[in-house]
């Protein structure tokens, strides 16, 4: 499977959808804006010039979407006023524009040296993604004595960022010379920073991607699978309201009230329940479908 | 303008150098600023921040901006300065009740009854006002945030703001007064 992006107009594109159905390929998530419409979604690789007829057809572009199918956490110490345009909002958009779902995490005691931390719930918060973006400021004093802080109870993969070269603890991707920049990235030399953040992030994504290849139901199946069999998900007024990730799915719906029916979805032979954890999220109103027993 | 960032880290120096360079040119009054000087020492921590201005012009009363026009039932006031007409419409309303002032046109404002001498005097537009609101929001935009122990120091044309997570050590003061008077 190979995941891509369509990027055209409202006008036909459920032609191109249903082409996508009928390959054997999964929408992961589309988002409308105004006449123009974004599917993120995946195809066989055989299939592909099929696809690519069907795009030029309807006057489409399609894009390569190497995070297609992750939830990635951009962590940034505060999300002040007097700080924008935050040097976070790019580094989102752009994981964005690569596949990626991404939610902007602002930590309510992230300010600081001595006194940065992070709170239980935003530890909590953070974990529940996939890989997680933390983005640091300028003095090397700092980053290097808030990165140990930061990453402490961290158990996802993680990549940082900031402006002095130093050595970032095991297992971290980090990436230098991105501190904290005022105003857009608009230089040449930002946007090359900005894609080498995406490489960073793509190399953790497919580390943990390898890890949960091993099992037999993806996340996108399982995904189509709770829209057939709960259609109360379509009146969520959330813009995704399955997430794809890599180790399972988030449901934007309570525990309390669909805990059981989505433990009831059927998967082929199985019931979710019983080859997934259903657990609920820390977020209110949130369910988390984890993939068991792959470790 | 002069613009000196001094640090015992480098890099930190070079990456505050394009923030406050970025921050002093998206503003307002950047014709205004004469010289900035900032010094930031994560290890104490500490960071001090002096900028050299400018004054702007005296204060603009509401009889200078203002015409006066007599009509049958009151008096119109004519001000062409599309900025100022918020001041002024606010001045009027506040002495005469919304009731008694109507705006006939983009320029003209009724006023039905007379304009006193106390309307007349009254200030509409203050460029110190503008100025430290202006300066403020260059100076939170560069102070980092972290640094949330403040203290404010302003003379005539100059203000030092000294930053911190701890409390703010003499030495840091005596160094910022010095800064001052020095001038960079």
């Amino acid at each position: 499977m190979i995941p891509l992006i369509f990027n055209g107009g409202v006008y036909e594109h459920q032609e191109f959808e249903n082409l996508v159905y009928d390959l054997g390929g999964f929408v992961i998530m589309k988002n409308y804006a105004q006449t123009e419409v974004t599917i993120f979604f995946l195809v066989p690789e055989e299939d592909l010039e099929r696809v690519k007829e069907k795009a030029l057809e309807l006057k489409a572009e399609l894009k390569n979407a190497p995070l297609a199918g992750s939830e990635i956490a951009v962590v940034v110490p505060t999300i002040s006023i007097y700080h924008l345009p935050h040097h976070s909002c790019d580094v989102a958009e752009y994981l964005r524009r690569k596949g990626a779902k991404t939610n902007m995490v602002g930590l309510s005691r992230g300010v600081g040296k001595r006194l940065a931390m992070l709170t239980a719930f935003e530890r909590e918060l953070i974990n529940e993604h996939d890989v997680a973006v933390f983005l640091f400021g300028n003095f090397r004093e700092c980053v290097s004595e808030k990165i140990k802080k930061m990453l402490r109870g961290v158990t996802i993969p993680a990549v940082a960022t900031g402006f002095p070269k130093i050595e970032a603890p095991e297992g971290v991707e980090y990436v230098p010379n991105l501190g904290r920049i005022v105003g857009k990235f608009s230089r040449e030399s930002d946007i090359e920073l900005l894609e080498k953040v995406a490489k960073a992030v793509e190399k953790q994504v497919e580390k943990k991607r390898k890890i949960f290849e091993r099992f037999d139901v993806p996340p996108y199946y399982i995904k189509s699978e709770i829209e057939n069999q709960i259609p109360e998900i379509e009146e969520s007024p959330s813009p995704a309201p399955i997430t794809v990730k890599l180790d399972g799915v988030r449901v934007k719906l309570p525990y309390e009230k669909f805990g059981e029916r989505i433990k009831d979805v059927r998967i082929l032979d199985f019931r979710l329940g019983d080859i997934c954890n259903v657990l609920p999220s820390v977020i209110e109103g949130q369910t988390l479908v984890r993939v068991a027993g792959v470790w | 303008m002069r613009l000196v960032v001094n640090s015992p880290d480098e890099e930190g120096k070079m990456a505050y150098e394009r923030t406050i360079s970025t921050v002093l040119a998206e503003s307002t009054i950047k014709g205004l600023i004469k010289s900035v000087y900032a010094y930031g020492d994560p290890k104490e921590p500490v960071f001090i921040l002096i900028i050299h201005f400018a004054k702007g012009g005296g204060v603009l009363k509401f009889s200078e901006v203002v015409t006066l026009k007599f009509a049958r039932d009151g008096v119109i006031a004519v001000c062409e300065n599309d900025k100022l007409i918020p001041e002024v419409l606010r001045i009027l309303w506040e002495k005469y009740g919304r009731e008694k002032v109507e705006q006939l046109s983009r320029y003209e404002i009724m006023v039905k009854g007379e304009i006193n001498d106390d309307v007349l005097n009254a200030v509409v537009f203050d460029p110190e006002k503008e100025l430290m609101v202006s300066l403020m929001d260059i100076i939170l935009r560069i102070v980092p945030e972290g640094f949330r122990v403040r203290r404010y120091i302003r003379r005539e044309s100059v203000i030092a703001i000294i930053a911190s997570e701890d409390p703010i050590k003499k030495e840091w003061i005596e160094k910022a007064l010095r800064l001052m008077e020095e001038g960079i």
